[in-house]
């Protein structure tokens, strides 16, 4: 059982807020993905849920208890680092068993939900081993046991992927998938890579700069973004900007049905992915001439500029020369519109 | 294998000087331009253990307590100034570095002289506590500045892990910190056992004669012009340090070998 609660959560380092009017709830056994570029606060967060750091404002309540107030060993969270941390004076078993130590678990009973653990996480055989005798995806499995053998109601994990190769990340992935299945632990997860975050959790919240920005499925983030910059995040920053009367969204001469209603100053994205070029123009066509192609391996990226500016299109295989005059088509069903900014109506 | 190079470089270092004093100590006549004694005898060693044995004595507790006492509080102190120095940068961290360093500079002479005035003002000559505190005055800044450096290369999100694995602070000064930080802060012990440990001067302004560490009877029996006794409390002086010499250098070893990724 462990649920989260943040209310109005502000963080500051010293007189600086770097976390401001946060609220997020992980549900019971649910796996919550924090994500934000690099120096967005969610470090910070993370330390403030497990005690590390004080909350200048608001309230942390784990299982609806307030905790704000105790110290982060009495606080039933355990976060994990970016770097495994293990204590290199103790071996794999004794690591694991350091948590149970302090609560005064011993014995055979503490025996017993290390080896348990031991085997979810593949370490069967490894209690004796030094811990600087690990790779570097052991040790990483060996702090997740770590903190796992405590069954706290919460775990919080740091980007603890990011320091291990592309391989090696996507076996780490699939064991906290595992792991979480396995324990139903609570988790609320810190990466900086959408990708991450979109496999490991059930829902997304989207930190930018030190306030949430969007909480939701994957999908609902990544095709229906709240504004430009999340949009942006995710790679899509086609943006049109035009009014929407009467249920129809009209700009650059782009028209699509909307369930929305009307608004004077409306924009719609499109991502980069979706646009098509055409051989004739028709509706929801803009002409425009081919500005850079640069090749990426899965895809190519072509920027077209057109009279309504300058669009993003990212295409399976390289197409296009620079300076071609290209036709754009915007397939309507695939714009997506920002809700109505305030006094936009 | 690597330890054994250390614990060979340890011996050859550290106990061949030794050599000579261990023959003066056993020797009954010795004139140059002779190699080796010409008369060996143990009139040395039975004077220490005979005569002077209950001085001896004396004097060896004297200075284990005070080398002892002054290591303590050097760590007491030194821990938590070395943490703030290694660890954190503030306004004036230079200048306070550089003035840790100031009693390592000037002569100690020079400090137990000037300090000695206050000292007598305050009660505290001819005391043991002030005699821990001359001391301390040499020993300190030698412990911050070791443990400066071990703290450079520390990582306090060790402790931070703890804590939140549930370790209260205390838990975590014990099981983590010092654990963590054992090889450097068995370093800055030895150091300061040993400069303790051959303290004179200081201890002779401070203690005004009423301290009689070893060094301090040393320095009287070598007065006296007897080389063979001279050279065998110049040995029973020597045998403690290399002891804790030996045990440091093992620790160290042991520390090393532990920190190899
Ligand atoms: N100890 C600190 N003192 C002052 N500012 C800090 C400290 N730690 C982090 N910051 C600042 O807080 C912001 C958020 O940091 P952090 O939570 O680590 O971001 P993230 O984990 O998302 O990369 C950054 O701008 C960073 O510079
Ligand atoms: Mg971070």
């Amino acid at each position: 059982m462990g649920e989260l609660e943040l209310r109005r959560l502000t963080v500051s380092y010293g007189e600086r807020p770097v976390v401001a009017g946060l609220d997020l709830r992980v549900a019971d056994g649910e796996i919550v993905a924090l994500l934000g570029p690099s120096g967005a606060g969610k470090s910070t967060i993370l330390k403030a849920v497990a005690g590390l750091l004080p909350a200048s404002v608001g309230e942390i309540r784990i299982n609806h208890q307030l905790v704000n107030q105790l110290p982060a060993e009495r606080r039933d969270a355990v976060l994990l680092f970016q770097k495994p941390l293990l204590f290199p004076f103790l071996d794999v078993a004794g690591n694991i068993a350091f948590g149970l130590k302090m609560a005064g678990i011993g014995g055979r009973q503490a025996a017993a939900r290390i080896a348990a653990i031991m085997a979810i996480t593949g370490l069967d055989g490894l209690a004796r081993r030094r811990v600087h005798q690990l790779s570097g995806g052991q040790q990483q499995r060996v702090a997740l046991a770590r903190g796992l053998v405590l069954a706290p109601s919460i775990l919080l994990l740091d980007e603890p992927l990011s320091s291990l190769d592309a391989e090696l990340r996507q076996q780490m992935r699939e064991l906290i998938g595992r792991v979480q299945r396995e324990t139903g632990t609570t988790m609320l997860f810190v990466t900086h890579d959408q990708s991450e975050a979109f496999a490991v959790s059930d829902r997304v919240a989207l930190l930018l700069a030190g306030s949430l920005r969007q909480t939701g499925s994957a999908e609902e983030l990544f095709y229906h973004p709240a504004d430009r910059e999340v949009a942006r995040f995710f790679g899509g920053g086609n943006f049109i900007d035009g009014r929407i009367v009467g249920g129809t969204f009209a700009g650059a001469s782009l028209r699509c049905p909307t369930a929305r209603s009307d608004c004077a100053t409306a924009t719609a994205v499109i991502r980069p992915e979706e646009l098509r070029l055409v051989e004739s123009g028709g509706d929801n066509c803009l002409d425009g001439v081919v500005e850079t192609v640069s090749f990426e391996g899965a895809n190519s990226r072509l920027q077209i500029a057109t009279a309504a500016g300058t669009f993003t299109l990212l295409a399976v295989r390289p197409e296009g020369r620079v300076g071609q005059p290209v036709v754009l088509h915007f397939p309507p069903e695939r714009l997506h519109i920002f809700p109505c900014p305030e006094g936009g109506r | 294998m690597r330890r054994r190079l250390l614990l060979t470089a340890v011996l050859v270092g550290a106990i061949l000087p030794f050599l000579p004093l261990l023959l003066w100590s056993f020797a009954e006549r010795w004139f140059y331009p002779a190699l080796f004694p010409e008369g060996w005898g143990l009139r040395a060693w039975s004077y220490l253990v005979d005569t002077a044995g209950r001085q001896i004595i004396d004097g060896l507790v004297a200075s284990f307590t005070l080398a002892l006492a002054t290591t303590a509080l050097s760590l007491l102190l030194g821990i938590p100034a070395g943490r703030a120095l290694g660890l954190y940068d503030f306004a004036g961290k230079r200048l306070l570095s550089l003035l840790l360093l100031l009693p390592i500079i000037v002569p100690p002479l020079a400090v137990a002289m000037g300090l000695h005035r206050w000292f007598l003002q305050l009660g505290l000559a001819e005391t043991f506590f002030g005699v821990v505190l001359i001391h301390l005055s040499v020993c300190l800044p030698y412990t911050i500045f070791v443990l400066q450096g071990v703290f450079r290369d520390y990582n306090p999100d060790f402790e931070a892990q703890a804590r939140s694995l549930g370790a209260g602070p205390l838990a975590v000064f014990w099981r983590v910190t010092l654990p963590l930080t054992l090889p450097g802060i068995a370093v800055a012990a030895l150091f300061s056992f040993l400069l303790s440990w051959s303290q004179y001067l200081s201890t002779l302004i401070i203690g005004g004669g009423r301290t009689l560490t070893l060094p301090i009877l040393l320095f009287a029996l070598i007065d006296s012009g007897d080389r063979p006794v001279a050279a065998a409390v110049s040995l029973l002086f020597v045998l403690p340090a290399l002891l804790a010499l030996l045990a440091g250098a093992q620790a160290l070893g042991r520390g090393n070998i532990e920190g190899v990724r």
